[in-house]
């Protein structure tokens, strides 16, 4: 070794050994990341999710994900349980706590009077009133378009009519259920922005912090009405790398994770202390038809396409969790039934029926959102059963915002795979976009037949009969104009730490305050 | 050196304008942020036509265009439709972030790749440059993505060693930071090594041995000095790829800077936020350029603006 070989290593030995005695005490240092996680305490929860919360104003975010954490905050005059007996949701009181007719176009909820906001501030009428003004006053947004067709006034500090145009619409109360309650106090003092960033609320907790698009830390709000909950601080993080989200579960720095792709749910069965939690959900897959021109136009094709999928190879393909979808209701919605099958799977059938129409060789265009693994899956499936029935599917792509704007406004002919999942167990919401013929992809399809059963079905409160008429719009829209090719309906898979016992909601609450988590 | 700076300046501006113009238009190529958003919740027609009215969007391009602009000039940026709020304020939340996990990533990629191409450069041909050499190539080779799952793996799951993800505490900078410095350093290393091995040979790094100068003074004074144009060059790139955040990487380490900013406002549309981060990204680009040329002529004297 030579002299100036020997320096140049004593130089640079030190700020080695510098950088890597820094590494290990800043490692060392984040001992916060080894040492036992906030979750480790039984009042503490941290929550890994895929979806972002970027805001509590429902017309800026109304996706589901987001919405259960706004609904630990703030509440509606309605909810929806899950009843065992049913094995459906049944509306029940929230802040309301009964509702009537009181004519045949207003209901009039009465509102709980233990009820508060987390400053102490009483609940009234004024509020709900305030919250309606704000959420129909927006220039545009899905709790907008929700709401836009009702009015409410308050009759007394308890008492609010909520009126409709549509006489003995029975789809008021659980509409209600999605409705936030915001304080008139803080929008009048603060503005619309901090009903967004950090509203106050009536629900079981209340904001301590959130970092918009990061993370969002709940608090147990002390006025809350309800049964003080076991967890009384809920830390939610969005991360929508779901590798990253499995390996926070593994890592102890979780303890939910949503959105658990099949591919990785082995990690989580792996470990012992972890498990897999499976619930009901309204989402569904579904072809939908362009019905206004091209080869699509003819029912023989579309029933076609019913027959020659086997929709048990489009569960299996995309991770066995779901079930085969047959109909246009999900698990846990009124209309759903579990043996319910509009079209056997039989490719003999559909290659007769193409037959008989005079429809073999012809071709047609699926379209798919580019970057949904699930729905490409579901269009090559489609493209090779009806490749075996002589009709050849051309699969495109694209970004949802230019392909789903082009299927809805009728620009795009074929079939579109769509994926729908109620933001609340209410049938009308479904119907007002889809199926009919005045909803929002009525441009693409619709039928006057099924928009006169909803319309007939806004009208009609008694459960049996709203029942019968559910029924009916499937037999129509599946069975007679075959409007849509069900494929699949699948749950919602989290992944939780051992020791959690929770029941999450299809709708949007996650339910925290009923939890319990012994570690 | 005034005209220098001036003509760049003008540059600059005449830049960020067509940066400016060239996303606008094709944003909006793209389609409309309102109807999807409102089809997929359930309006109508009518009350899509009118919201696209109420915001402007019915308006052609060209008139949007020069509304937006002027508004830059007045500090209104926009609004963004995810969040609700001035796109700019949402941007420069996250940007700190993004010039954070910049500044860690650039520091550990110079605490990598100078000791392994000085020591590599040393003995061409020896032991420690065939094990840089060999190193470094397989650095190069493995995707960034696969890189941070790896290092999630052995250092935040099985080890418990570092946060794995997110901001909220010091140490969570670490594993993204060493995930974006790894493919830098890997190519810096080369580059010095290479670098030095020519300057090395040069006329005057002889002769200055020949004047009897210390080994390490010939080292620093001629050969690593001389070497170091190149390395600029890469720094700079490698800056100017993290100011635009870097988008996987983020998006594995639920980083909050302006990469996973950028994803979600592209899927969700948010135009307003996109043009923002955008023109945020092209004046940062065009700093660190101008800074480079800076580096240039400071490392080598020969090296003058006019």
């Amino acid at each position: 070794m030579t002299a100036s070989t020997s320096r140049m290593k004593r130089r640079l030995t030190p700020l080695i050994a510098g950088l890597s005695i820094g590494a290990i005490a800043l490692g060392g240092c984040s001992a916060d990341s080894s040492a036992p996680a906030d979750g480790q305490l039984e009042d503490t929860l941290n929550i890994v999710q895929y979806r972002v919360l970027n805001s509590f104003d429902p017309n800026i975010e109304s996706n589901q994900s987001a919405g259960r954490i706004a609904e630990e905050v703030l509440e509606g005059l309605t909810t929806y349980v899950w009843d065992d007996q049913e094995q459906t949701y049944v509306i029940a009181p929230e802040l309301a706590t009964e509702w009537e007719l009181t004519d045949a176009n207003t209901w009039r909820f009465i509102l709980r009077d233990d009820a508060a906001f987390s400053d102490g501030t009483p609940m009234t009428a004024a509020d709900v009133v305030a919250s309606f003004d704000f959420i129909v006053g927006a220039e545009k947004g899905t709790y907008k378009s929700l709401f836009d067709a009702y009015s409410v006034t308050a009759v007394d500090d308890h008492t609010v009519d909520v009126s409709s145009e549509v006489p003995d619409e029975a789809a008021v109360p659980g509409l209600f259920s999605l409705f936030r309650v915001y304080s008139a106090d803080q929008l009048a003092t603060e503005g619309a922005a901090a009903l967004g960033s950090e509203p106050l609320g009536t629900g079981p907790y209340m904001i301590e912090s959130n970092d918009q698009g990061v993370s969002t830390t709940l608090v147990y709000n002390p006025e809350w009405w309800g049964e003080e909950p076991s967890l009384k601080t809920l830390n939610f993080r969005y991360i929508t790398e779901a590798s990253t989200r499995v390996s926070e579960l593994n890592a102890g720095s979780a303890d939910v994770i949503d959105t658990v792709p099949p591919v990785l749910e082995s990690q989580i069965e792996a470990n012992t202390n972890l498990e897999l939690l499976v619930e009901p959900f309204a989402g569904r897959r579904m072809i939908l038809f362009n019905t206004n021109g091209g080869p699509t136009a003819d029912e023989a094709l579309r029933k076609a396409v019913n027959y020659a999928v086997d929709r048990d190879e489009i569960v299996a393909a995309t991770g066995g969790r779901g079930y085969p979808l047959y109909g246009t209701w999900t698990e846990g919605e009124a209309g759903y039934d579990e043996d319910y099958v509009s079209y056997e799977y039989d490719p003999e059938k559909a290659t007769e029926i193409l037959d008989d129409a005079g429809l073999a060789g012809t071709s047609f265009t699926l379209t798919h959102q580019e970057g949904e693994e699930t729905d490409e899956t579901i269009a090559l499936i489609v493209q090779e059963a009806m490749a075996a029935v002589g009709v050849t599917v051309n699969i495109e792509s694209g970004p949802s915002s230019t392909v789903l704007t082009e299927f809805t406004s009728g620009q795009r002919a074929g079939a579109y795979v769509s994926n729908f999942a109620a933001i609340y167990p209410g049938e009308e919401l479904l119907l007002s976009l889809h199926l009919t013929d005045n909803g929002s992809y009525s441009a693409a399809y619709g039928s006057p037949e099924v928009t006169a059963l909803a319309t007939e079905l806004r009208s009609t409160i008694d459960p049996d009969e709203r029942l019968a008429i559910i029924d009916d719009i499937q037999t129509q829209a599946i069975e007679t104009e075959a409007l849509w090719a069900p494929m699949l309906g699948y749950p919602l898979v989290y992944g939780v730490a051992a020791g959690l016992e929770w029941t999450p909601r299809q709708g949007n609450k996650y339910n925290f305050e009923d939890a319990t988590f012994n570690r | 050196m005034g005209r220098y700076i001036a003509r760049k300046l003008g540059w600059a501006v005449l830049t960020l304008v067509v940066v400016v113009l060239l996303t606008f238009v094709l944003l909006r190529l793209t389609g409309d942020p309102i109807s999807e958003g409102m089809a997929a919740g359930g309006a109508s027609p009518e009350e899509i036509a009118q919201a696209r009215q109420a915001l402007g969007y019915d308006r052609p391009i060209p008139v949007q265009f020069v509304d937006y602009f002027t508004g830059l000039f007045v500090g209104d940026f926009g609004t963004s439709l995810q969040y609700g709020g001035p796109a700019l304020t949402i941007v420069l939340q996250r940007l700190p972030m993004t010039l954070y996990l910049a500044a860690v990533s650039l520091v550990m990629t110079l605490a990598l790749a100078i000791p392994a191409g000085l020591m590599a450069a040393r003995r061409p041909g020896g032991w420690a440059d065939r094990i840089v050499s060999a190193v470094s190539g397989v650095m190069l080779s493995v995707p960034s993505f696969v890189l941070g799952a790896a290092l999630i793996l052995v250092f935040g799951v099985s080890l418990r060693l570092l946060p794995i993800s997110g901001a909220g505490q010091p140490a969570a900078v670490i594993l993204p930071a060493l995930t974006l410095a790894v493919y830098p350093a890997a190519r810096l290393a080369r580059i010095i090594r290479a670098s030095m091995v020519e300057v090395a040979t040069m006329d005057f790094v002889r002769l200055g041995r020949a004047k009897g100068l210390p080994e390490g003074t010939v080292q620093r004074r001629f050969v690593f000095r001389n070497a170091l144009l190149p390395v600029v060059t890469v720094l700079g790139i490698q800056m100017t790829f993290l100011i635009g955040g870097a988008v996987v990487v983020e998006a594995v380490f639920a980083w909050p800077g302006l990469g996973g900013l950028t994803t979600s406002a592209l899927s969700s549309s948010d135009f307003d936020v996109v043009q923002t981060i955008v023109l945020i990204v092209a004046i940062g680009v065009i700093l660190i350029n101008f800074l480079t040329d800076v580096a240039y002529s400071l490392i080598d004297p020969r090296i003058r603006y006019s």
